[in-house]
């Protein structure tokens, strides 16, 4: 919502395009591998995912231009490492605000400084913020030089049809309403999608008590770029607020709602400016300060018990949805897609069988059950559900004041890359390894030498990590016949010892002359082996792509 | 703890009751059985300490 007398667009700061529909000629094309319904930052990941791989996508979006507002404004580093793969990073490291750090306070008082899990070898810093709209038109400007996305604006989902090989949607636009043939439909259309509602699928699960009201302000504010949270703040006593710095000094409040209060009363224009003018002077800021948005949302947890229906696969808010504490909505968001994007592209490819899908409901529904279970603990102390969960919050954070013992109940439990340790792509270790990242786990990054990193290059294919004492010249067409696209990286200890300790350093020292490391399209270890085998590699892969026993030509 | 020890801690705590003030008592007694958990670092005796406590209210 924006402030009286200003469209839904009139941005004070972001001049939004308008994006016709299609004419006739760029929508005479009606067959594509895959049509993703949603030009949000799931969708539009997605489609680039496809595109590196070269496998064509048609993106249908109803609306004619970005998001209206800031909303998912944290993305995380794992998120950085997925678009530094998609090629599209550099646009996002120049407009964004990187951040380390957070701040709790009770009562205006400082209780809690945490530093979140951070080391000189990563590339990216554990978070950075930037608004969605941006997030999408960065996107959406990647999707296009990638010349592999079709994304036709003002363009509605109607319904789908279903057969064994495929979907067949029905869209409308302004000129009428057609066709689209694809092998398989990806859902990117959010908490209210309309291919969920046309499956007549549900989302389960819970809606917590907790709403907030998310205001951005425009204002010359001099602070650096560290998350707040204000519990039982002056202005607002009682409730929880949440301030993030966003680029174009723009700032974003988020303030919980009064248990009796409706929405709608919350939301009106007047109500928002005098709780973001009482917010304000909490945190000491006098200069004037310009209303741009606001929006109001609640904590639920919510979501498909299969994400995968037929040839549709749901990815995003479409699939669940997370409170937002703890910035998982996004990123969740970005990884069901990366997900998904590398195994489909596979599939069409004809490198995996259609099995390999049926891990992406196993790992992604995996991941939010996960958040669920620490976004519920998150949600508890921001929001508690009863007066025995208020009373120990309270009591929490009144000990907090002088009491270190207390404060880590208070830490936000931000977001973290799911483990995939039990997921079926997962080979459990064979011999003992000594520390390092366990097969499951998001890769580590190394610094080999400034501005060069280890996961540089990682994303397309699966890539190989072999650590050798000694000068090694493995031969990899065997493994490449099973995927095209496997990398071998060697790091010698003959050859370059610094780049050798490094490594080690972060993935475990054995005694053993090498070790190898199989990492997945999506930065997830796969396994890790005693040597580099290229038979037991190419025989492994085999396996983990379902090529030996799937028909890649009907998926089930 | 000797009896008399006990029994100054039954008058400390009724002396710290009143000087928290009634519509403080919930509040102040959470702080102090998540303090003494603190000090007793046995998870199992404090949540059966919790449990027992709930009879005969």
């Amino acid at each position: 919502m924006r402030p009286a007398g200003r469209g839904e667009l009139d941005s004070l700061y972001f001049s939004y395009p308008h994006f016709p529909p299609p004419d006739a000629a760029a929508r005479a094309r009606t067959t594509f591998p895959v049509v993703i319904v949603g030009a949000g930052p799931v969708g539009l990941v997605a489609a680039l995912t496809l595109a590196r791989a070269g496998v064509d996508s048609v993106v249908v979006e109803r609306k004619t231009t970005y998001n209206d507002g800031s909303r998912a404004i944290c993305i995380s580093r794992s998120s950085f490492q997925i678009l530094d793969a998609l090629g599209a990073v550099g646009p996002f490291l120049d407009k964004s605000l990187g951040w380390t750090r957070g701040i709790t306070s009770f009562r205006g008082t400082p209780i809690l400084e945490f530093e979140m899990p951070h080391s000189e070898h990563d590339k990216y810093l554990p978070m950075y913020n930037l608004q969605q709209q941006y997030i999408e038109q960065f996107l959406h400007e990647a999707t296009v030089a990638s010349g592999r996305v079709d994304v036709r604006w003002g363009t509605t989902f109607e319904g789908l049809e279903e057969s064994k090989d495929g979907v067949t949607i029905t869209v409308s636009d302004a000129r009428g309403t057609y066709r689209i043939d694809a092998a398989w439909l990806l859902a990117a259309d959010g908490a209210r999608s309309a291919v969920r509602q046309h499956l007549g699928l549900r989302l389960k699960g819970d809606n917590h008590e907790g709403r907030y009201v998310i205001a951005d302000v425009r204002m010359r504010h001099d602070f650096p770029t560290i998350r707040r949270a204000l519990f039982d703040p002056p202005s607002n006593p009682g409730a929880t607020v949440l301030i993030h710095r966003q680029p174009d000094d723009i700032w974003r409040i988020d303030y919980q709602v009064d248990a009796g209060e409706s929405s709608e009363s919350a939301t009106a224009e007047e109500k928002v400016r005098a709780k973001v003018a009482a917010v304000l002077g909490d945190i000491g800021h006098k200069g004037p300060w310009e209303l741009e948005w606001w929006s109001v949302y609640s904590a639920n947890t919510l979501a498909l018990d299969d994400y995968r229906h037929g040839r549709v696969v749901f990815i995003g808010d479409s699939a669940h949805i997370v409170p937002i504490f703890g910035v998982r909505g996004l990123n969740n968001g970005i990884a069901d897609a990366q997900n998904i994007g590398w195994k489909l592209a596979k599939v069409i490819k004809g490198q995996a069988g259609a099995g390999l899908i049926a891990s992406y409901t196993l790992e992604r529904r995996g991941a939010t059950l996960d958040v669920f279970a620490t976004a519920t603990k998150s949600t508890r102390f921001m929001t508690p559900p009863t007066p025995g969960w208020t009373l120990v919050r309270d009591a929490a954070l009144s000990l907090s004041l002088k009491h270190p013992f207390a404060r880590p109940l208070a830490n936000p439990r931000q977001m973290a890359p799911y483990d995939y340790a039990l997921s079926p792509l997962t080979q459990r270790d064979s011999e003992p390894h000594a520390g390092g990242p366990r097969p499951g786990v998001f890769a580590h990054d190394v610094q080999l030498a400034p501005g060069r990193h280890l996961l540089d290059g990682t994303g397309m294919g699966f890539t190989g990590l072999l650590l050798s004492r000694q000068p090694v010249d493995p031969d990899v067409a065997r493994v490449r016949a099973v995927d095209p696209d496997f990398r071998l990286v060697v790091i010698c200890h003959a050859t370059d010892p610094a780049s050798y300790d490094a490594v080690r350093s972060v993935y475990g020292e054995t005694d053993r002359d090498s070790d190898f490391v199989l990492i997945r399209p999506d930065f997830y270890i796969a396994a890790r082996r005693p040597g580099f085998d290229p038979t037991e590699v190419a025989s492994f892969l085999t396996q983990l792509l379902a090529l030996s026993y799937a028909d890649t030509r009907h998926a089930s | 703890m000797r009896p008399e020890d006990f029994e100054a801690v039954y008058e400390a705590l009724a002396a710290a009751l009143d000087r928290a003030g009634t519509d403080k008592h919930a509040l102040y007694l959470t702080k102090v059985v998540l303090m003494l958990a603190n000090l007793s670092s046995d998870r199992a005796q404090v949540e059966s300490v919790l449990e027992r406590c709930l009879e005969d209210l």
